[in-house]
């Protein structure tokens, strides 16, 4: 999952955390970006091939 | 009570935007320590998963009912199928700013994308079964003890691989 708070994903014991690191109300981007969109979605799937416990940031 | 609502919903929203490091440590504290492990990993490779998306912002298709935004907690869920276009949705939330997604859904709910990751073969599919759910409440037992095992079950039985969770 997108995570936004740092913590929240260490205390949820949440499987795999994405830091997108954008602010509350725009986690994947900002407006018509679709273009981070994509790479968002895309870390979003690569991190789901990884094992439990991986929290990653936007690379 | 909507007012009452209405106000809590502002005060949030300003104190995310004013003074976004005494919003992460409020929203912190109030997160409960959760203790249990979930290990499930994925048992194929990417190219053959079905995918589906989760957004906790509201999101909802504007021919279905609206969250009940103005309330203790709205705990049903909407189902958004893979071919649904931006147009076709809608955001109800009061406690993050909603100004962005009203102008761009896939600012919280990247569907387009999803779906042009399966156009060039990364993923297998787009689920049907694309679940809006309305996250602002600070109670949320209730979408841990009834929302959740009926979504899940949805999802498993539309044979979905991969979940991916966007919040607002």
């Amino acid at each position: 999952m997108v995570s936004l708070i740092p913590g929240i994903a260490e205390k949820l014991n949440i499987p795999r955390a994405f830091m997108s690191g954008f602010k509350l109300g725009r986690p994947c981007g900002e407006p018509f970006d679709f273009e981070t969109r994509q790479e968002v979605v895309h870390q979003m799937l690569k991190l789901a091939t990884e094992p439990a416990g991986k929290i990653v940031h936007l690379e | 009570m909507s007012w009452h609502h209405k106000l809590k919903g502002r005060m949030v929203v300003q104190l995310a935007k004013a003074m976004p490091s005494a919003y992460n440590r409020f929203t912190l504290k109030l997160t409960e320590n959760k203790k249990d492990k979930v290990g499930a990993s994925l048992d194929r490779p990417l190219e053959e998963a079905r995918v589906a998306l989760i957004t906790s912002a509201g999101v909802h298709m504007k021919k279905d009912e609206p969250f009940d935004a103005l309330s203790d907690g709205d705990y049903s869920f909407r189902i958004i199928p893979a071919d649904t276009g931006v147009e076709e949705l809608e955001v109800t939330h009061i406690y993050y700013d909603t100004k962005h997604a009203n102008v761009d859904k896939t600012i919280v709910f990247p569907l387009p994308q999803l779906r042009e990751s399966a156009a060039q073969g990364k993923i297998r599919s787009v689920s049907d079964m694309n679940i809006g759910l309305n996250g602002g409440t600070l109670k949320p037992e209730r979408h841990e003890r009834e929302t959740t095992p009926v979504v899940v079950d949805l999802l498993k039985k539309d044979n979905v691989n991969i979940a991916l969770l966007v919040p607002g």
